[in-house]
């Protein structure tokens, strides 16, 4: 496929804060709580392609994630759009804006599991210390410790310099356990005037026990299988949680880095970026970390593209 | 006889799949013991615990109470409805207390350095089942495991270790139903707890129309709760998928709908609690219009 469209970064570094909502700006009140689950790294029981079949007693572990819910916390609804992958709860809710957007993210801890604190700590929009969601003893607030029960409001402002995709993820007194249990998603900052994506996948690669996952998941048909059309605008949302990097890779398909055709790219601890192409090549594709111990330990899925 | 029962229990502690699984995830209640004063009776009046737990009494009745220590070593004081007093076991043994007002009220804490957790679902025959416990003992300390198959002996029948965080885990290969307890330096046991074993089926049919489907699921014999999960075999995801989860009732039944656009193989299992372990699967249906 000749290299079609794309672009990682819309990202204008350096712009001043804004001193006032541009025209248009909205503001997006978007519910969060802390939810105790079930876990199951390898719902289908099988890496399908090595022939090798994982019991549920090595898969399957209690964990707390993220889950969007209704206004006032009153009832769960999706993490993700509809096609941007698995909606269990790993990753948690897709946050989307605009530039010049200001987002209220209203955080409550419902971990009756664990019974831990839990925050949010967003990367790459603007906000105040008492939003920042992560603890420092002796500094910090109930932002960066909110105890099970409890609630908090994160005020986020996404300006020029936010647009792109970045990490939120737990960083409260149980951030080493809630990150590798998968308290992580992704904020989706659009620039002002950018269209959204027909669609918009959302790939985070964590490591999970002794697994490599995408999304919490290991092997090809547990990760999520992302489909598309020809002609749809699609969007990957990239970012790695953990302490490795990967090399994400999509099969059949390129994309420009600064002018320059390529179909992997490097994706480090709490990075992200976002890839966008306009589809037309049907058929079905994998996508994986091209480390190959992570794609062996699980790090790969398939893309479909099909025709109408 | 020896094996009767648990003759395999696997020692396999359960593995480490994600390093959150190493953080308590046992079903122990982290908020502690809790045990209500009634009008008249401590409830439950017999509490197991761990050595270190607290136990909080809560007075939940309307009239004046205490708790107090046979041997005399605590007294709560009064308590007027609503008011609650909590304490902390450091050393193994039992503690007989009574409420002072009313001497006929009287209840007992058992503190113990290892606690099985009590199965909360049946097990089925030959079919790996997870065990779970806490423990005061340091981490590194062998665990052993012992089933009593109705003769009136232990016999060990696996082992493991504890745990940094103070949990413990392994599987087990139940055959028939039966009393375990977890046992450390071979004098130090838990109390135990049954493990009931069941051949369970699952019985699913289904109606297909406009796109949709229902699936009705009995599952017998009834009345020992459980959990559903229907799957579909999907080529996409290379084996059969799990696309809902339901609760059974007292009749063992349960009900699922779903948009069915294509035509499908399904099937429902009967799960563990974390709607993955499997117990018992029912017969391939198809869904969706020929």
């Amino acid at each position: 496929m000749r290299a079609v469209a794309a672009t990682a970064a819309l990202i204008a570094i350096g712009a001043a804060g804004l001193s006032a909502a541009p025209a248009g700006a909205a503001v997006r009140h978007v519910w969060v709580a802390a939810v105790p689950v079930s876990w199951n790294i390898v719902p289908n029981g099988r890496d399908a392609i090595m022939g090798v079949r994982h019991d549920p007693s090595e898969t399957v572990f209690g964990t707390v994630v993220y889950r969007r819910y209704s206004r006032g916390w009153k009832h769960p609804m999706r993490n993700l759009p509809p096609g941007s992958g698995d909606d269990d709860g790993m990753p948690g809710p897709l946050i989307r804006a605009r530039v010049g957007d200001r987002i209220r993210v209203h955080f409550k801890n419902l971990d009756t599991r664990f019974d831990r604190s839990h925050s949010m700590h967003f990367h790459g929009v603007r906000y105040k210390p008492s939003s920042d969601g992560a603890y420092v003893p002796g500094f910090s607030g109930d932002d960066g410790d909110v105890k099970p029960g409890k609630t908090w409001t994160y005020r986020l402002t996404a300006l020029p310099s936010s647009a792109g995709v970045w990490p939120y993820h737990d960083h409260s007194p149980s951030m080493h356990e809630s990150i590798d249990g998968g308290m992580w998603g992704m904020l989706s900052i659009r620039g002002r005037h950018e269209p959204l994506p027909d669609r918009e996948f959302v790939v985070v690669f964590a490591p999970m026990g002794r697994f490599q996952s995408i999304d919490g998941r290991a092997f090809v048909g547990n990760t999520p299988v992302f489909t598309a059309f020809p002609g749809q605008l699609v969007q990957w949302d990239v970012m790695a949680m953990g302490s490795e990097h990967h090399t994400f890779h999509v099969h059949g398909h390129r994309w420009r880095e600064h002018g320059v055709p390529a179909d992997t790219k490097t994706v480090g601890p709490a990075e992200s970026f976002r890839i966008r192409w306009r589809e037309r090549d049907p058929g079905t594709w994998l996508y994986h970390c091209h480390v190959e111990t992570h794609m062996e330990q699980g790090m790969i899925g398939i893309y479909q593209v099909k025709r109408r | 006889m020896r094996c009767a029962l648990l003759a395999a229990v696997a020692a396999l502690a359960l593995a480490p799949a994600a390093a959150s699984a190493q953080h308590g995830d046992h079903g122990a209640d982290p908020g502690g013991t809790t045990v209500s004063i009634a009008f008249a009776a401590f409830d439950p009046p017999f509490v197991d615990v761990l050595r270190g737990d607290r136990i909080t009494w809560d007075n939940v009745s309307v009239r004046q109470h205490d708790v107090a220590a046979v041997d005399g070593s605590f007294n709560s004081g009064p308590l007027r409805g609503g008011a609650a007093f909590a304490r902390a076991f450091d050393s193994a043994g039992e503690v007989a207390y009574f409420c002072t007002i009313h001497p006929f009220m009287r209840g007992t804490v058992s503190v113990h350095d290892l606690l099985l957790d009590r199965p909360a679902e049946p097990a089925v025959p030959g079919r790996p089942f997870p065990l779970h416990g806490r423990t005061a003992l340091a981490p590194g300390t062998p665990i052993g495991i012992e089933a009593d198959s109705g003769t009136g002996s232990y016999v060990r029948v696996a082992s493991t270790v504890a745990q940094q965080d103070g949990t413990f885990s392994l599987l087990a290969l139940p055959h028939i139903s039966e009393q375990l307890r977890a046992v450390a330096d071979g004098v130090t046991a838990s109390p135990p707890v049954p493990l009931l074993v069941l051949d369970r089926s699952v019985a699913a049919t289904a109606r297909s129309a406009r796109a949709r489907s229902r699936v009705s699921v009995r599952v017998t014999p009834p009345g020992h709760g459980g959990t559903v999960v229907l799957q579909l075999r999907l080529r996409e995801r290379f084996g059969w998928w799990p696309v809902a989860r339901a609760r059974l009732d007292r009749r063992g039944r349960a009900r699922f709908a779903l948009a069915t656009p294509r035509r499908v193989r399904a099937r429902v299992v009967l799960t563990l609690a974390d709607g993955a372990t499997p117990l018992a699967v029912s017969a391939p249906l198809r869904l969706g219009r020929r």
